[in-house]
């Protein structure tokens, strides 16, 4: 297994996520804090620092879904759909390693682009850094990111699959409350956990920017939910690679 | 080295319901220092089959054995050299940049990589090109690119899908020195391909498939031994009679327009002799050419056309 190969690899495949889907993850950044910061800048009265770095944390926050499906999509179909599977996996790699790899990279690069708009707004006197809302930040990442890439190998659809699942899932699990019925559990468990990172209007007012650490300390049941979820489906994704024909097609 | 033992692949899909046979029962085996063609026609189980040996496909049945491996594990263990049918490779990569990148997945050490891939460019001519991106070269180029990339490695086996298919004849020519050169006693080679002439040119077998089966295996080492007797066309500017005398098993072919058309066939000695009696006897000959080498023959009576 050469391992170390993929390693060796590893600067050149961030090079070419960064180069094929930077740009498209900037842009949308840019659209998201963009008004933010035109509104900071033309306020007659400038709101308080700390109130401009909350606002300008969730809307960060928010970005991420968009991040997060623009720097998943197709990430392991798009290399069966166009062919390049043949060239990359007739060279002695591990395909499941392979991706993980790529994940990873995805990672790499959704942490580039969060560090480049915290650069941009702190350019402009905003203070977005924030410890408890960047872990928020890339739990969600590899949350939908693992749930985009446990559809990628068997629909070009992965993302949309993977963003209707993720709108669903609160809607479903008020309809049907775990406390109340069978399928209330069933579904709990199924539905991605996505009720976890939102905030309560009472911890919003106290002026919390994560559901996942908040004043208390670290909310570790919510925090372990999110992760095996998140794994499981990473799991499943890799296992597909793995087991799936690579070439599908007559 | 490569076994591949009553291997059966069946495509099974829900619309329509049908299932294909891509490759039915095929029993056959490619040795360490030989050079074997796949022939057939379209849909035959060529392409089938070799992604069933790079492990890209499992077989419906039977089995694939790669010194003692199932195929995926041998391609992770040691990789294959592999050119597809249709090289695809991302377009933004540049050629210098592909090669870089093939060089560091196939395993090579550092130190190397700068050498193997000035020795794939100069091999592979690409000199020219190494400042464009895929999509700016030709398709011939690009098929360049894709051998290229498989010449980096020192993988035991190669396989080339329709090698020469985009390539002028210039490049088609020296594909068949690169085969020459690749040739190593303990390295497989396997080419499928639709061009005849190619095959007979580099391979020591070809097997020839026909709607998923194995037909037949032409050994062209052997058949070199005989390869002196082969099928000619006679076209003569005026019916004789005496042809079928002359050259016992003619058979009338199509007339052309410079004349009348018989087949003949036998070693160049006999014919010699044959086209002398004709000539004496006042015959014009308008031309004599050879109809078609034995693996063509073989090929046409293997797939029924």
């Amino acid at each position: 297994m050469k391992t170390q190969a993929l390693i060796s690899y590893l600067p050149l495949l961030l090079r070419d996520y960064l180069l094929t889907r930077g740009g498209a993850m900037v842009v949308v950044s840019l659209v998201f804090i963009g008004p933010l910061l035109i509104a900071f800048s033309t306020a007659t009265t400038p709101p308080p620092p700390e109130q401009m770095s909350r606002q300008a944390i969730q809307v960060m926050l928010s970005l991420t879904t968009f991040l997060t499906l623009i720097g998943t999509y197709g990430l392991i179909g798009q290399d069966f759909r166009l062919g390049y599977y043949r060239s990359y996996f007739a060279k002695p790699v591990p395909v499941p390693l392979y991706y993980v790899a790529t994940f990873g990279c995805a990672l790499l690069g959704f942490w580039t682009v969060q560090g480049l708009i915290l650069v941009t707004l702190a350019s402009f006197g905003v203070n977005a850094w924030d410890a408890a809302a960047a872990l928020e930040a890339t739990l969600s990442f590899i949350l939908l990111g693992s749930m985009v890439l446990a559809f990628s190998r068997v629909s070009r659809l992965d993302w949309i699959f993977a963003a209707f699942l993720m709108a669903l899932a609160n809607p479903l699990r008020s309809a049907y409350p775990a406390a109340e019925s069978i399928r209330g559990k069933i579904l709990n468990v199924l539905l991605p956990p996505m009720h976890l990172f939102d905030l309560t209007p009472s911890a919003r007012a106290a002026g919390e920017t994560s559901a996942l650490i908040t004043g208390a300390g670290v909310e570790w049941t919510s925090f372990a939910w999110i992760c095996v979820y998140a794994l499981t489906l990473f799991v499943f994704a890799m296992v597909a690679v793995w087991k799936l024909p690579l070439a599908s097609t007559q | 080295m490569i076994q591949l033992h009553d291997v059966t692949k069946t495509y099974r899909s829900l619309i329509p319901p049908k299932p294909v046979v891509a490759l039915a029962g095929m029993t056959l085996s490619f040795g360490a220092g030989e050079v074997v063609g796949i022939a057939g026609p379209n849909g035959a189980g060529k392409s089938t089959m070799l992604s069933i040996v790079l492990g890209f496909l499992s077989p419906t049945s039977g089995s694939v054995d790669i010194d003692g491996m199932k195929p995926r594990r041998f391609v992770e263990r040691h990789g294959m050299a592999y050119v597809p049918e249709l090289v695809a490779i991302p377009p933004w990569w540049r050629v210098t940049g592909a090669l870089n990148r093939f060089a560091v997945l196939s395993g090579l050490p550092k130190a190397e990589r700068a050498h193997r891939v000035e020795e794939a460019i100069e091999s592979m001519g690409l000199e020219e090109h190494l400042g464009k991106s895929v999509k700016q070269l030709s398709k011939g180029n690009r098929q360049r690119l894709g051998i290229a990339q498989a010449l980096l490695s020192d993988a035991s086996v190669v396989i080339f899908d329709e090698p020469t298919h985009g390539l002028d004849p210039v490049w088609s020519d020296r594909f068949r020195d690169l085969v020459g050169t690749l040739r190593r006693p303990d390295r497989a080679i396997v080419i499928a391909s639709h061009n005849l002439n190619e095959l007979e040119r580099v391979a020591d077998r070809v097997a020839i498939l026909d709607h998923g089966r194995l037909t037949r295996v032409t050994d062209l080492q052997a058949e070199s031994q005989t390869r002196e007797t082969r099928h000619y066309l006679l076209v003569l500017a005026t019916d004789i009679e005496a042809v079928p005398e002359i050259f016992p098993g003619a058979t009338r072919a199509p007339a052309t327009d410079q004349g009348v058309a018989w087949t003949v066939d036998g070693e160049l000695d006999f014919l010699n002799r044959g086209l002398r009696t004709l000539l004496e006897g006042g015959a014009s000959v308008r031309s004599f050419a050879p109809r078609r080498s034995r693996l063509e023959s073989e090929f046409h009576e293997a797939v029924g056309k």
